[in-house]
């Protein structure tokens, strides 16, 4: 049986984020494929690479790392069996940490240099981690998507996990808040992948992730997206 | 002459046959060699901003076009882009262009209009057309 020490996921969603970092955190480490994910709940798809059909939500190993990217966006109803089903692993397999990537948008994105990453940790001593790591916490407010289920899993069950949200375009590929997110995820983790290359292909990296966006668009139309702008009930 | 009637369309609810056809369209063509770009339409109070992700294009070769309530963003690519292995139709794919056609909330005029590129981000911020007019209360 393998030991598994950290555990990372991402799906297409704001500024396809997750998605990105993982398939670059991926490639680096050339983590390989060990099982996939499936719902009667997933869009009826299957991806062909190189010839070969692969499912779309998939798992990478590594040494001590497993990876869990999504390859098309998750509806809304299918992200609860989904992040059940991840938090279920990750607890059977005593791991030390869940971390999900996503992003947060903001309306400057175009006026930011180096896109800032913000966190939540589930526990005081993650948290604690976190702030050592230079890695500023989400202070107020709301998570919508897998992550946010994700987290709600993970307190219910007991396993320690941490989000990273780097500030990205809400509907366009943002390869450079995916680098900022995998900076951050180096620090917290003590990984080295180096992000040179994906900021050097960024402008590639967008242009081909165009429909990929807008499908996720659409499904994120459908998520309470919109809410993540609201601020929470103060004394409940 | 048709572009103008076109132009002159109100934009409406998609009927069920369009929101099919629109979950279908492709996001290129392969006839005309060229990639439909990202891009949102946000309305302000007096003005319309439309922006467009433009990766791989210089400033100098993004031609935008205005027609009532239609924009027209065509944007040479600096390398043409060719997708291998990909799909059953077209085993090889090249592109050149950037290419989309953008139906406005309502009309808008050239006067005042301002476009930026920055980081191969098009914004082009347009004023509606004032149409505005006051009735007095007897």
């Amino acid at each position: 049986m393998i030991k598994v020490k950290y555990c990372i996921v991402g799906a297409p969603d704001v500024g396809l984020v997750g998605a990105i970092s993982l398939s670059y955190l991926i490639q680096s480490l050339k983590m390989e494929q060990m099982g996939y994910l499936e719902s009667d709940m997933f869009d009826p798809v299957i991806v062909v690479h190189q010839g070969v059909p692969e499912t779309p939500f998939r798992i990478y190993g590594k040494d001590d790392l497993v990876a869990f990217i999504s390859e098309i966006p998750l509806e809304p109803h299918s992200l609860f069996p989904v992040s059940r089903a991840i938090v279920d692993w990750a607890k059977s397999k005593n791991v030390e940490l869940l971390v999900s990537i996503s992003g947060v948008p903001i309306q400057n994105r175009l006026d930011v240099e180096v896109p800032q990453v913000f966190s939540v940790g589930t526990s005081p001593a993650i948290r604690d981690s976190l702030k050592k790591e230079d890695i500023e916490p989400f202070e107020e407010g709301f998570m919508a998507g897998l992550h946010g289920l994700v987290v709600r899993e993970c307190l219910k069950k007991g396993v320690a996990s941490a989000v990273l949200l780097a500030q990205s375009h809400l509907q366009y590929p943002d390869p450079g808040a995916a680098a900022s997110a995998i900076n951050a995820l180096n620090r917290l983790l003590g990984l080295k992948v180096d992000v040179k290359k994906l900021l050097e292909e960024e402008e590639e990296i967008r242009l081909k992730m165009r429909e990929l966006m807008q499908q996720t668009g659409r499904v994120m139309a459908e998520t309470p997206k919109t809410r993540e702008q609201g601020i929470p009930l103060m004394y409940a | 002459m048709a572009i103008e009637r076109r132009g002159r369309e109100r934009r409406r609810t998609l009927t069920p046959f369009e929101e099919y056809e629109e979950a279908f369209r492709t996001m290129w063509d392969a006839l005309e060699g060229s990639l439909e770009p990202l891009a949102q339409v946000e309305e302000y109070e007096k003005m319309i901003r439309v922006t467009a992700d433009l990766p791989l294009v210089h400033k100098q070769d993004i031609k935008i076009k205005v027609m009532d309530d239609i924009l027209d963003i065509e944007a040479k690519l600096n390398r043409c882009v060719t997708f291998d292995r990909w799909g059953t139709v077209q085993r090889r794919c090249e592109f050149r262009l950037f290419h989309k056609n953008i139906h406005l909330p309502t009309p808008v005029t050239t006067v005042g209009a301002k476009a930026t590129f920055k980081k191969g981000l098009l914004v082009v911020d347009l004023p509606k057309t004032v149409t505005e007019h006051e009735i007095k209360v007897e």
